[in-house]
């Protein structure tokens, strides 16, 4: 089969195409993936970190605006009413605002708000300090000096007020940079999402009309038997592929060819088989009342004594017994053909040994006979009496054709013929009239004779005999020129398959 | 002995030719029986006059595949048989190896009638004198 692949060393090939595009397309998904987990897992962290930190604080710091403006406005009930209720109240107020200013020490993480924490710590304690020497006053009803002392405390109130702002809005400004820092991360993975996902779309789609081109559709049109060879333009996996399958193909055809020719032969063997075995005893009834005629004849031709003219029919009547006595015997070997003993054997041995048979018929027949022979041909395994009676047939056959005698050449050669495998051939040709042409595809058939006194079986028994040794018998050209038959014989290395 | 006292049985289905081969080797002084089939063979076998030679054709309707041929030669091992055939008649019965000759069905009857008594030269020696050039009409 002609090579149809083209591999061309400028082309990656297919395999290395689709690695190299899958891969691609693996990490621009694994990246783009892994790029989505790791900013998950950082603005978690960036969130965490704000609630745990920074809006935490910032809620302390709130909270302790609202406790310390609780205890100024409790501080300025009790100088109104003296009520010690409100003095409890402030207690506990006190309380949450210790607990807030421990709990915003706890979630601090910045110097700055180290430094303002101390500070409103610091000066909370000066401030209660100072408050509680304005509630002894208030209590010990020295209202004058308690609220003259009360008003200085509230510039301290609201230092610590300031502060606890101060400290708020440092948090808030850390809010606003983690979010800043937060659209950043978004900002890079949208870029990447970007670039990603076209890269991975055309990637997908570069994949895909790789498949289709380059594997599918030529997949299809294997499947479908579009094509008779394999397409020109398929190379590496998919070119080996087509051309394997195009070898199945041919196989298969070569495959179906010889079992149609088999079937063939098997049902003209078998018709010949049953009309043979009907017509082969109708002969055999016919011949021994043939022979009896004959000795007769014989008996008669001891006694008689006849004029020229009687000797003359006398003659006729024997000849043509004897003609009908050849066309019986020779439809019996037909119709049941003597078992094969195949020998080792040459098939030159035996065109030599053919050709001393028939010398002398040969020679009265005026007919020349060349062989063409390089060297002797290899073994086969034949009957060497079958081969030689096959020749033999061929031979007689343009004797009798060159009625005022010709040449014969017998051609000898050995040659691979697919799918048989190796044979040797024997080519017998002749320059006689040459078979007309509408009586050429009829020749191998039994009793079929262009000759007035033929049989019409030689060529047939010839054709059975060859393809009983596993070769054939071919009409190769017949014209003005001659006629020339091919023998084939499959060698014996190749001769698996002998038929008996 | 003379030819007069050599009995020879021909078996032959064709009526007509058993006819012709009777009348050609009375003609040379022999005793001639003849047998249709298989029991006629084996009835005039049995018969108190003795058969020297059987010419058996195998066209008879046991033939060589009804064993006729293994019967003779095993049931009548002493009596010389000429198996008188075509040759695409024959098989590969091993029996064939126990004929004492075998002579192909031709026009020529003489084929035969020569083999007839090379046989018996050969089988009773002293039965059968110097053959005299046979009588030629050809």
């Amino acid at each position: 089969m002609v090579d149809k692949t083209h591999p061309s060393p400028r082309r990656f090939s297919l395999r290395l195409k689709l690695l190299s595009l899958l891969i691609g397309l693996v990490v621009a998904t694994l990246a783009v993936a892994g790029m989505t987990l790791w900013y998950v897992y950082a603005t978690q962290n960036i969130f965490q970190h704000m609630e745990k930190s920074d809006i935490s604080a910032l809620l302390s710091a709130q909270g302790l605006e609202k406790e310390l403006m609780a205890q100024q406005g409790l501080t300025t009930y009790y100088s109104l009413d003296h009520n010690e209720q409100w003095l409890v109240r402030l207690e506990k107020h006190n309380m949450q605002f210790e607990t807030l200013l421990s709990k915003a020490r706890e979630t601090n993480y910045l110097d700055q708000g180290r430094t303002i924490l101390n500070s409103i710590e610091s000066d909370y304690l000066r401030y209660i300090h100072s408050r509680s020497e304005v509630i002894d006053l208030y209590k010990k009803n020295h209202n004058k000096e308690g609220v003259e002392l009360h008003r200085k405390i509230r510039t301290r109130f609201q230092s610590i007020y300031d502060l606890c702002e101060q400290y708020k809005q440092l948090h808030q400004e850390r809010i606003r940079l983690a979010a800043v820092n937060y659209k950043e991360h978004a900002k890079f993975l949208t870029v990447l999402s970007l670039a990603a996902v076209p890269l991975s779309a055309i990637l997908a789609v570069w994949i895909g009309f790789i498949l289709i081109k380059r594997i599918l559709d030529p997949i299809r049109r294997l499947s479908r038997l579009e094509e008779k060879g394999a397409p020109d333009f398929l190379s590496g996996e998919m070119g080996a592929l087509s051309e394997r399958m195009q070898n199945l193909l041919d196989d298969v055809e070569n495959a179906y060819d010889m079992l149609q020719h088999s079937r063939d032969q098997v049902e003209q063997s078998e018709k010949m088989a049953t009309v043979g075995k009907l017509a082969a005893g109708m002969a055999h009834s016919i011949r021994n009342p043939l022979t009896s005629v004959k000795m007769r004849l014989f008996s008669l031709e001891r006694s008689l004594d006849l004029d020229s003219v009687q000797k003359e029919d006398f003659e006729v009547i024997s000849e043509e017994i004897r003609h009908l006595d050849t066309i019986i015997r020779n439809f019996l070997e037909f119709s049941r053909p003597p078992k094969l003993r195949p020998q080792v054997v040459s098939p030159s041995d035996l065109v030599d040994s053919t050709l001393a048979l028939l010398s002398h018929r040969l020679e009265s027949c005026g007919v020349v006979v060349t062989v063409c022979r390089r060297e002797k041909l290899p073994i086969v395994n034949a009957d060497p009496e079958q081969f030689k009676e096959a020749l033999m047939n061929l031979i007689l056959n343009s004797c009798e054709s060159m009625v005022d005698g010709g040449k014969i050449s017998i051609t000898e050669d050995s040659m691979t013929i697919v799918p048989y495998g190796k044979m040797a051939t024997v080519t017998v040709a002749d320059n006689g009239p040459g078979i007309p042409t509408s009586f050429r595809d009829d020749v191998f058939k039994p009793f079929y004779s262009t000759k007035e006194e033929g049989t019409g079986l030689g060529l047939s028994i010839s054709n059975r005999i060859m393809t009983e040794h596993g070769g054939w018998l071919h009409l190769k050209d017949s014209g003005v020129q001659g006629t020339s038959f091919v023998m084939a014989l499959p060698l014996k290395e190749a001769s698996t398959w002998l038929r008996s | 002995m003379q030819r007069t006292e050599v009995r020879i049985l021909i078996v032959e289905r064709n009526r007509r030719m058993r006819d012709f081969l009777r009348r050609e080797f009375s003609r040379r002084n022999f005793i001639v029986e003849d047998a249709a089939n298989g029991n006629e063979l084996f009835s005039k076998l049995d018969s108190e006059s003795p058969t020297h030679l059987v010419v058996l054709a195998v066209n008879t309707p046991e033939g060589l595949d009804g064993g006729l041929l293994q019967q003779l030669v095993t049931n009548y091992p002493n009596i010389p048989v000429i198996l008188h055939s075509y040759l695409e008649e024959l098989s590969e019965d091993p029996f064939l190896q126990k004929v004492a000759a075998m002579v192909e069905k031709s026009g020529n009857p003489e084929n035969l009638t020569r083999m007839v008594s090379v046989v018996l030269k050969r089988y009773y020696p002293d039965l059968i004198e110097d053959d005299k050039p046979e009588k030629s009409y050809v």
